[in-house]
């Protein structure tokens, strides 16, 4: 009896989660920190568990964790809470995400679970997932196609929603940064009734362009070519300058979200959202405008407390468009991708084991002017999975995972699997893994007939492509406890070590294309596979006198054909840090400090004539005044790093930074 | 260099961006008349650097005097079998300023159009440093040629016809 109703209101309470799955209740500092292994992910297996009790190791950066890294969107906050994670630069200044070796297109980011739109060399547009209004954010690396199907090779990062339970909430905040001018400023406003829960999110962000020093001026070039050019002694020094970075384009954004949840009964909810996003860059000769438009409607229904159904639409559209200097539109640089995304989940417990079931149908239309004469393609994909949670004891857990996908443009399928093993010893807690994933061809990959730069030069899509492939196999041990002798250690301890191997294959590159009427071509191929093994520790210990640290290193070697691929990129050696502290003064006066830092180690590229690693530290302090109000200054790149060069991979700064915020709730105040 | 190689570069996920810095002018009335000094048409060789690979051929740039101490610079078109184009791109009032034994020409930055097939289009030259001394001239500068998405570092080192 006794178990069942403690399985009653373990129902209950993983069905309030369940219900806004994506969605957390969050009121203020709820999760203190990811140290506390209570907090509920969802990632990992795609229904509601405890952090401890997750089948695949998983890194919750919480609410006050995105707080305490004075991030403005999901770039910011990830290289100073991730190691072996690094946002570079493509062509064009178009951001270039690699986590330990995988590239953007190969890391899936969800915001609450839901698919977004649109890509720019392989990586989705980070502005639009800014962090107004998140509750939380859930990293699972190595591969979780199974669950999530295409491009969730490398990993998947979830970014999951507030959702305010006080009868309203309002807050408006405003923040400056002396790097590049930038503004950030946001608003979001919660109503929350029996029946409705409302959130509404604003933000909107500006930077101006940044010169960035150069090791040597135009003007000192010139001089030594002449020297040169004439036979007189010069220095050789100056003419191999490598910067290639010197001046980053300014941008704004704009982002607006609402959702929506309507609790029809105990037994149904719906919830509906709608977003839009636009941004500007200001370039050099053109002005690109990036425009996204997204929607969603999710119907569940909860027929006992074992039995669940729950069927949604997502929309999602990504348009790109070039303007010159006068405001005039170009044309020739048009680009819009829609998806339509159908899923149905169905969830059936039977004791304290849980049969999930599922299917989806996506319709991706993309039209471009990388085809023929701004042409569209379009494809659709199908695709069927279940996932079964087998608590064989109380200490062992297996959940197994299978999924079938098909993709009609390219006739291509997928079979993708998991097996994750838990084990709880009274010590630790083990797990062991298997996972596959795959990345299908994308319409730009197969369809691609684009002239790069009206210069004779081809780039073709190959509509033989077969789907990208990874093997992932891991095996973490992980221990929590609580120190309470009186000492000075007095408080709760965390430590994971992860060790992995992903096998690689099939990745999609170009290779020389030939001769193509005439002209030199480059086309998009499978290649050979690429090998990555590495090790993640992370350990973490919050003191019961308001002090906390956290440390999390990686480590990582690649093996296999990674030439002209960004698996020459990576650092095998990164590590990020934060030392905390918080105190309350006074009833209207409390603070908040962190001293952060992220080291970056030696690049692999092998090249010389850059920085061969570096280490930049924050420290953040956050006041909390009177009723609501919130006071943050941080100064960023305390030791003021200036890179040696400007290239892909260096941090983006110029040296120390300072930044002011303030934020306001302005229902604490009334 | 191979242009294979070249071109094939530019597929890689590498960037290169435009710059520019600031340019004195506070001495144009010492260029005096600098311009007519150093127009004409210069023979030597240019490279266009992308994601630190060069591309160089032998050209001609020339320089006209479009006031006493500006002068205006054109670029030949590129056209490299069919294979890679460009065409030919101008530089408008470069400002010189006279100084001992050499003329240096700054200009931050330019923006031009050109018509290619009746397609117009923009292009920018950025950080354009021009030095004359004696019969020689050294230029460099960053071009961005309507929506390629990288830019090129350009230098040419040439003699006077």
């Amino acid at each position: 009896m006794k178990t069942i109703q403690t399985n009653k209101l373990l129902y209950l309470f993983i069905t309030g989660v369940a219900l806004s799955m994506p969605v957390i209740d969050v009121s203020a500092n709820t999760i203190r920190d990811s140290v506390e292994l209570e907090p509920i992910v969802v990632t990992a297996s795609n229904s509601p568990k405890a952090l401890k009790d997750a089948p695949v190791v998983t890194r919750l950066i919480t609410h006050h964790d995105i707080k305490m890294t004075d991030a403005t969107n999901i770039q910011d906050l990830l290289i100073q809470e991730i190691p072996g994670l690094e946002f570079g630069f493509a062509m064009s200044q178009e951001t270039s995400l690699n986590m330990s070796g995988f590239g953007g297109n190969s890391v899936l980011f969800l915001v609450d679970g839901e698919r977004m739109a649109g890509e720019t060399l392989n990586n989705t547009d980070y502005t639009r997932m800014n962090l107004e209004n998140v509750g939380r954010i859930e990293i699972v690396k190595g591969a979780s196609s199974a669950l999530y199907g295409s491009n969730a090779v490398g990993g998947v990062v979830n970014i999951i929603s507030r959702e305010n339970i006080e009868p309203w909430t309002a807050n408006v905040n405003s923040r400056y940064s002396d790097f590049g001018n930038e503004w950030r400023h946001g608003a979001s406003f919660s109503i929350n009734t029996n029946k409705w829960n409302s959130q509404t999110s604003f933000q909107h962000t500006s930077i101006d362009p940044i010169t960035l020093p150069k090791a040597h001026t135009s003007e000192e070039i010139a001089l030594e070519l002449l020297k040169k050019a004439q036979g007189l002694p010069y220095d050789e020094s100056v003419l191999n300058d490598d910067s290639n970075l010197s001046r980053l384009y300014g941008q704004k954004t704009y982002n607006v979200k609402e959702r929506l949840t309507f609790h029809a009964s105990d037994q149904l909810t719906f919830i509906g959202r709608g977003g839009y996003f636009f941004r500007t860059s200001e370039r050099d000769t053109y002005n690109y405008h990036f425009h996204g438009y997204s929607a969603g409607l999710k119907g569940r229904y909860d027929w006992t407390p074992d039995r669940s159904l729950e069927l949604s639409y997502a929309f999602d559209q990504y348009d790109k468009a070039n303007f010159m200097p006068d405001g005039t539109r170009t044309h020739d640089h048009d680009y819009n991708n829609r998806q339509h995304v159908v899923h149905a989940l169905f969830s059936q417990a039977f004791g304290k084991n849980t049969l999930m079931v599922g299917a989806d149908y996506m319709n991706d239309y993309l039209t471009t002017y990388q085809f023929i004469d701004n042409t569209a393609h379009s494809q659709n994909n199908i695709d069927g999975y279940a996932q079964f949670d087998w608590n064989i004891t109380d200490r062992l857990n297996l959940v197994a995972s299978m999924r079938y996908d098909y993709f009609s443009a390219s006739r291509q399928k997928a079979y993708t699997e998991r097996f994750a093993f838990v084990y709880k010893f009274p010590w630790a807690t083990l797990r062991a893994n298997y996972a596959s994933g795959f990345r299908a061809p994308t319409l730009k990959e197969m369809y691609m007939h684009f002239d790069m730069g009206n210069m004779g030069y081809m780039i073709l899509g190959n509509p033989d492509l077969k789907p990208e492939k990874s093997n992932n196999y891991n095996i973490a041990i992980e221990r929590t406890n609580r120190i309470h002798n009186g000492g000075f250690l007095d408080g709760r301890y965390n430590f994971t070590l992860v060790g992995y191997c992903n096998r690689f294959d099939k990745r999609i590159t170009t290779i020389d294309g030939g001769l193509y009427n005439g002209m030199e071509s480059a086309l998009y191929w499978n290649e050979d596979g690429i090998t990555v093994w590495g090790l993640d520790a992370s350990m973490g210990h919050v003191w019961d006198c308001g002090l906390s640290l956290k440390v999390n290193y990686s480590w990582m070697h690649e093996t296999g054909n990674v030439v002209n691929s960004q698996f020459e990129q990576p650092r095998s050696h990164s590590m990020t840090w934060r030392m905390g502290y918080n105190h309350r003064f006074t009833r209207h006066y409390a603070i908040d400090m962190a001293l952060s830092g992220r080291h970056q180690g030696k690049p692999q590229s092998g090249r010389t004539d850059v920085d061969q690693g570096y280490t930049i530290w924050k420290l953040m302090l956050q006041h909390h005044i009177w009723k609501g109000i919130n006071v943050n200054t941080a100064i960023d790149n305390l030791f003021n790093f200036k890179p040696k060069t400007y290239y892909y991979s260096s941090p983006l700064t110029t040296g120390t930074s300072f930044s002011v915020g303030l934020s306001v709730d302005l229902d604490q105040m009334l | 260099m191979k242009i294979t190689k070249f071109l094939a570069m530019m597929v890689a996920a590498v960037t290169m961006t435009m710059g520019f810095s600031s340019c004195g002018d506070d001495d144009d009335d010492a260029a005096g008349n600098a311009s007519f000094a150093v127009e004409g048409t210069y023979s030597g060789d240019e490279v266009l650097t992308v994601m630190s690979e060069p591309f160089d051929r032998t050209t001609d740039y020339t320089f006209t005097k479009s006031s006493e101490n500006t002068v205006d610079l054109v670029i030949p078109a590129i056209d490299a079998e069919g294979h890679m184009s460009l065409p030919e791109l101008k530089i408008e009032g470069i400002v010189l300023t006279a100084g001992d034994n050499v003329v240096t020409g700054k200009l931050d930055s330019y923006e031009g159009k050109v018509m290619v097939d009746d397609v117009e289009k923009a292009y920018t030259f950025s950080d354009v440093t021009v030095i004359f001394s004696e019969e020689s001239v050294s230029v460099v500068y960053t071009l961005k040629y309507g929506n390629m998405p990288f830019a090129f570092a350009g230098t040419f080192t040439g003699t006077k016809k």
